[in-house]
């Protein structure tokens, strides 16, 4: 008996996730720089794991492979992008991402049924389904900028920390890459919650559960 | 002869080989005698814009190059009729409503193929693509109807039967609820000749004032005048896949290998329908004269060429201007691609900035989605050139004729062997062996149980069929639908689709002339009168002569039952306002679908007061049988769970089919029916069935017939298909009935009585044969089709 | 309600992209003799001149997220609650009552969002249903959408939807409506009895609700669609004729709400 955790998104563009985007933006989370969507589905399944996973992503109710793509695995590629030079030096920020899942409170079992008794599915003991919003967050300002705000806010300390690791005085003018990542994690995981309570999920019948 | 900027493709100097793989490897499915053609026609080697152009214009889809000349028999032009099928929508009459001529713009299409790739998009942009056919008449649109044909649910596909069934239904559904426009008829048969080709044919009715109509072509005096296109920006579709693989610049559309799917907004479309709506009001006030075209097929190439030429301009295009949704799109790509959710308009520039103002900003399209909106793209020209400019160079200079004039084929006939014969079935056993399988009550409750008969509510349930508040009679509830053509006003426009397949398989022609006879009964039943037919002409192979000859059948079939199965009160034929052709229905084996020519009937009713729906209204009221009971059970349903096809499918004998269906009209305009009920599928013991349970399932009242009028054996008269009515009347009114039946020189035959037992009882003189309780007849009834497509 | 130099009630009938039953919900209000005016999402015009607001059914938005949720969040949204705050009429009808609900105006009884109108439950069919029932009207005159009707009332409607089952995490709350005679009309056979069971009770709702109004009475949101099913030729089987049918009154009722606070 395993888990397989199966996430299926749109290949063609998904007009969902751009509206939600787009209400965001007016809601103010300007922190949000992207979001994606996925049906998400977790299957508790006995026997032949490897057969399980060939079998139901050629599942046309799931997976229709002319608009559709999938992935066993909830983290893809931890998205990267160029800001501009320091120093002659690109530098790289990662953007802080956040999955967060939205179910329904009653699990409806109509699709277990159909994939149990209409497809042979008879090794699916249960299954979870909901929608899957990738959340991908940036400070407000231009990474320098907000390096340099954060340095003068601490230049002190910072200096001393060089000091203390034997790093050149000149080195802080380029951010430590997993600080800056820890700091925005932490506040991420905070704006996702309120977006979902905000637009993402009606707790009247939903609720949601931040995946790590 | 006119020159391109760009290099040209050496048609002319490649040998046929090279020829051939070239025409190939760019995806492009022209002959190398067609390709040669191009040369002939334009004077010069053509560009590869040209070359694409051409490949579009004259595919079988776009150009009808098998099927024009066939198509060219049908009955086109009756005193009814407003615009016969040139534009994009055919016009029949309404009526006059306060002094003003009022007209009923009907649609008919296919979406065939992409339904059986992708299902669910295939048929929402499928009824997106009619609802716009519709609109650019400049009429309100306010009805769909489907007709389906899905694989065999019981069969070796079943589970890919019942998947694209299940996907179709939701399509449909998702894009007519969301636009907003009530669906009021369909049909669904399932057989295993569908299996690997299902068929999704859409119908869409619109209305308006006659000299409101807004031509698929440019007005007087437009040169000079505006091309606008608006809707969605436009991308690669149809264009995708492996053929243009390599051809795709954009990397991320690459990975995604979009254009594969069209992919329906129905979204947008409410959006951009109400802002149609708005820029027709607009133009009213003003007195503007505008052109306006639907985009499919072809695209931007196809609906700018078709305005300007079939009003005798040209043409001049910069690809430039065209709104995308992806980069570097090449010239050819945006000029021809499928996007959806697009039209163009011809405007005199003075109007430009109106209508553009009401889509961009008065509903704000570029907020609905990504980069949609109205934008101009090209003009207008005296020169009856088709000139298309990309990034300052010309990659397109033709006489605009070449493009828009297509080519023709004279496919070769040959009539196929059919060696059908009538099976020799015994007889079942009678109401004493209830429980034996081969009784009459089993084979009946067998017969309401078919999916091919029974209750489609399951499928209606999903589709919204009461917005707008327009509907009078739903799905299912009668033989036709029943809309309120306006407001303030007793129009009432009926809407009927049929088509039996197995019949066309037994005889081709004959199935013609029954889909025509029973969409004009399905009318007729609740008291319209058959005024327009629609005819989607699905096939096989055109390149087959067998099965080419089979299309050339079905039309014939259709033309000789329109012509004579007159218009009322004239000699003149029920005219074909629009339609379409489907061809190469055949699975990659070869094996072709049932011939399947699926009609359409639009009726008027003066006073929608008087309309009548199939379900039995009292007890101890009379029933009677119009049509004789004949060995005729050739494709019947009887014979398919038997497995048998037969041979005799039903005869039309068009006076008396005429005679019968407007006798009933008659006697329904005159209040002299409770209800009635076409017979079909199921034949006469369906058609009772059917007036016990009504549409909802929901009747109580049964009834108590004895079959001694008939000469031939108790289940052929209950099965045989034969065509005819059953209706319901109450006692005092027997003598005007028959009285109105006698100067159309028929006889009506009385079946019995409605009676509050609860029961279906069915006897011959003494010998009892039916005997069953309703609930038997609802169960059945009612779960035939929710079990073939769970 | 002070409106100035008006004669007849003036309603505004709300156009959200994707709303679908804006022009028959129009002429329903000017078929009972107000006045109605189709007023678009992004339209700059001065509402305080409505004295009513209906957002009408369809998919606004293309149920994107959640049925209603993002329509809730548009800048209008805010302005019509102001107005619905001051004592204007706001009806919501199908997609027009999910905006509500997500809105929180509905039930109205804190800041919160207290109840979703979520996913059909439906034996027969999932997702999308669109039938025929009836509904019964609980009391007479306890909102501006019940004038008109007597207690235990019975009415044909259709519904079109594939999410109208009201539902709460509050355990509580169904008390509290009953409590403050919100809950307007309930699902029932065409007897009047409530039963909650497919197909008298059509999508699950809890209590069989069918429609709810404020403490206040002036706004309520409504899932069946009184505007499909207010002439007698629009109901199926019924004998065609050409008078109104009860849903008629639903409109009638604002009227008469309205004109007996006009000043």
């Amino acid at each position: 008996m395993a888990n397989v955790e199966m996430i299926v998104r749109l290949k063609v563009p998904d007009n969902v996730a751009i509206t939600a985007f787009n209400t965001l933006k007016r809601m103010n989370y300007t922190a949000l720089k992207k979001l994606e969507r996925a049906d998400y589905y977790k299957f508790d399944v006995s026997g032949n794991i490897a057969q399980f996973k060939e079998k139901i992503c050629k599942t046309d109710i799931i997976i229709n492979p002319n608009k559709h793509e999938y992935s066993f695995n909830l983290n893809g590629t931890i998205n990267e992008k160029n800001d501009g030079k320091n120093n002659g030096k690109a530098i790289k920020i990662k953007m802080a991402k956040i999955n967060l899942l939205v179910q329904d409170l009653d699990n409806s079992l109509g699709l277990l049924l159909t994939l149990k008794e209409r497809l042979g599915f008879s090794n699916i003991i249960k299954l979870e389904k909901g929608v899957l919003w990738t959340m991908y967050f940036e400070p407000k300002f231009s990474p320098i900028e907000d390096w340099r705000k954060f340095c003068n806010d601490n230049q002190r300390t910072k200096q001393n920390d060089a000091k203390v690791q034997g790093l050149s005085t000149e080195l802080i003018k380029i951010p430590p890459f997993y600080e800056r990542r820890n700091f925005y994690s932490r506040d991420a995981e905070k704006i996702a919650e309120d977006i979902a309570k905000n637009l993402l999920m009606n707790e009247n019948f939903q609720r949601y559960v931040v995946l790590k | 002869m006119g020159d391109v900027d760009t290099d040209l493709i050496d048609i002319k100097g490649m040998e046929d080989a090279n020829l051939s793989a070239f025409l190939r490897k760019n995806a492009i499915s022209l002959t190398i005698s067609e390709a040669k053609k191009i040369v002939e026609l334009i004077g010069r080697n053509p560009s590869l814009t040209e070359l694409h152009m051409f490949n579009i214009q004259w595919s079988e889809h776009s150009s009808y190059k098998s099927s024009r000349h066939i198509l060219k028999m049908l009955p086109t032009k009756s005193s009814n009729v407003i615009l016969g099928p040139i534009e994009d929508s055919g016009i029949v009459e309404l009526g006059y409503i306060d002094g003003e001529r009022y007209g009923i713009v009907v649609s008919h299409e296919s979406h065939n193929h992409p339904s059986q790739v992708v299902p669910y998009e295939g048929a929402a942009t499928g009824v997106g693509g009619i609802i716009r056919d519709v609109l650019c008449m400049g009429a309100k649109v306010i009805a769909t109807a489907d007709p389906l044909r899905f694989g065999n649910p019981y069969g070796e596909n079943k589970n890919k039967a019942r998947y694209i069934a299940n996907e179709v239904i939701n399509g449909i559904a998702g894009y007519g609820n969301a636009v907003g426009i009530p669906n009021l008829a369909g049909d669904i048969y399932f057989n295993e000749s569908f299996d690997d080709n299902c068929l999704v044919n859409v119908v869409c009715l619109g209305i308006l004032k006659e000299k409101d109509i807004i031509h698929s072509y440019a007005p007087k005096n437009a040169e000079g005048y505006d091309i606008i296109i608006v809707g969605k920006p436009t991308d690669n579709s149809g264009f995708g896949g492996a053929a243009f693989a390599s051809l795709i610049l954009d990397e991320e559309a690459k990975e995604n290998n979009r254009g594969a799917v069209q992919v329906p907004d129905p979204f947008l479309k409410n959006v951009l329908i109400r802002a149609t709506y708005k820029v027709f009001e607009e133009a009213k006030k003003k007195k503007i004269a505008l052109g306006f075209k639907d985009m499919g097929a072809g695209g931007i190439m196809c609906s700018t060429s078709e305005l300007c030429s079939d009003a005798d301009y040209g043409a001049e295009i910069n690809l430039d201007k065209v709104h995308v949704s992806m980069k570097n799109l090449l010239p050819f790509v945006i000029l021809c691609s499928e996007t959806q959710e697009r039209f163009t308009w011809i405007s005199p520039k003075e109007f430009t900035p109106t209508l553009l103002r009401i889509y961009n900003e008065d509903f704000a399209l570029s907020t609905i989605a990504e980069n949609a909106r109205a934008t101009v793209i090209g003009n207008v020209t005296k020169k009856q050139d088709y000139v298309v400019k990309h990034q300052g160079k010309v990659v397109c200079n033709v006489p605009i004729k070449a493009v828009t004039n297509g080519i023709s084929y004279e496919r070769q006939l040959k009539k196929p062997i059919r060696d059908f014969k009538e099976p020799q079935l015994k007889e079942p056993l009678n109401h004493d062996n209830y429980n034996n399988y081969y009784s009459y009550n089993k084979i009946a409750l067998k017969i309401l149980s078919h999916p091919n008969v029974a209750s489609k509510q399951k499928c209606y349930k999903h589709y919204d069929r009461n917005v707008m508040g327009n509907t009078i009679i739903e799905s299912g509830f009668a033989d036709a639908g029943l809309i309120r053509a306006m407001p303030n006003s007793k129009y009432g426009i009926a809407l009927s689709v049929d088509s039996n397949p197995r019949y066309c398989r037994i005889n081709p022609y004959l199935g013609a002339v029954n889909a025509v006879a029973e969409s004009m009964r399905n009318v007729a039943a609740i008291g319209a009168v058959p005024s327009a037919l629609t005819d989607c002409l699905n096939y096989g192979n055109p390149e087959k002569p067998e099965q080419f000859y089979d299309f050339a059948e079905g039309v014939r079939g259709i033309k000789d039952a329109a012509e004579n199965i007159y218009l009322r009160g004239t000699k003149e034929p029920v005219p074909v306002i629009s339609g379409n052709v489907s061809l190469y229905n055949e699975s990659s084996k070869g094996k072709a679908i049932d011939p399947s020519p699926v009609i359409a009937c639009i009726g008027v009713m003066r006073d929608y007061e008087k309309a009548i729906t199939i379900k039995i209204k009292k007890a101890n009221s009379l029933l009677f049988l119009a049509g004789k009971r004949k060995d005729e059970l050739g494709g019947s349903i009887y014979y398919e769970i038997n497995k048998e096809l037969g041979k005799n499918a039903p005869l039309i004998d068009f006076e008396e089919q005429r005679n019968i269906i407007y006798a009933v009209i008659e006697c329904i305009e005159n209040g002299l029916l409770l209800s009635c009920h076409d017979i079909s599928d199921g034949g006469l013991l369906t058609a009772i069935a059917e007036m016990i349970l009504g549409g909802n399932a929901d009747g109580i009242i049964g009834a108590e017939i004895d079959l001694c009028f008939s000469n031939l054996r108790d289940d052929k008269t209950l099965f045989s298909e034969s065509p005819g009515f059953v209706f319901e009347a109450e006692e005092k009114n027997t003598g005007k009935i028959k009285a109105v039946f006698k100067k159309y020189n028929l006889e009506i035959t009385s079946l019995g009585i409605t009676s509050a037992n609860g029961f279906l009882l069915i006897k011959n003189k003494d010998k009892k044969i039916i005997d069953l309780p309703i609930n038997k007849l609802r169960e059945a009834w009612t779960s035939g089709f929710p079990d073939a497509i769970k | 309600m002070r409106l100035n130099n008006m004669k007849k009630p003036k309603i505004a009938v709300m156009y959200f992209p994707g709303n679908n039953c804006e022009e028959e919900t129009r002429e329903r209000c000017i078929e009972v003799g107000m006045e109605a005016d189709i007023v678009r999402w992004n339209s700059k015009e001065d509402l305080s001149n409505y004295h009513g607001f209906i957002i009408p059914g369809g998919f606004s938005y293309e149920d994107r997220i959640r049925a209603g949720v993002i329509a809730a969040k548009e800048k209008i949204m805010e302005s019509i609650r102001k107005e619905a705050n001051n004592g204007k009429l706001l009806l919501g009808i199908c997609n027009g009552a999910q905006v509500l609900v997500e809105t929180g105006m509905i039930p109205g009884l804190s800041n919160k969002v207290e109840m979703a109108l979520a996913p059909n439950t439906n034996p027969l069919v999932t997702g999308y249903y669109c039938a025929w029932i009836n509904i019964k009207s609980i009391y007479k005159k306890t909102c501006a959408y019940n004038h008109l009707y007597d207690e235990n009332e019975v009415i044909a409607m259709p519904i079109a939807h594939g999410e109208g089952r009201f539902v709460t995490k509050d355990k509580e709350l169904a008390g509290k409506l009953i409590k403050n005679k919100q809950i307007v009309f309930r699902y029932c056979g065409n007897n009047g009895n409530i039963k909650d069971e497919f197909p008298i009770n059509p999508n699950g709702s809890i209590y069989n609700i069918a429609a709810i109004s404020n403490k206040e009475g002036n706004v309520m949101a409504i899932m069946p669609h009184p505007e499909r099913a207010s002439w007698q030729w629009q109901i199926p089987e019924l004998k065609k004729g050409n008078g109104m049918a009860s849903a008629i009154k639903v409109f009638e009722s604002m009227k008469n709400y309205i004109e007996e606070r006009m000043i």
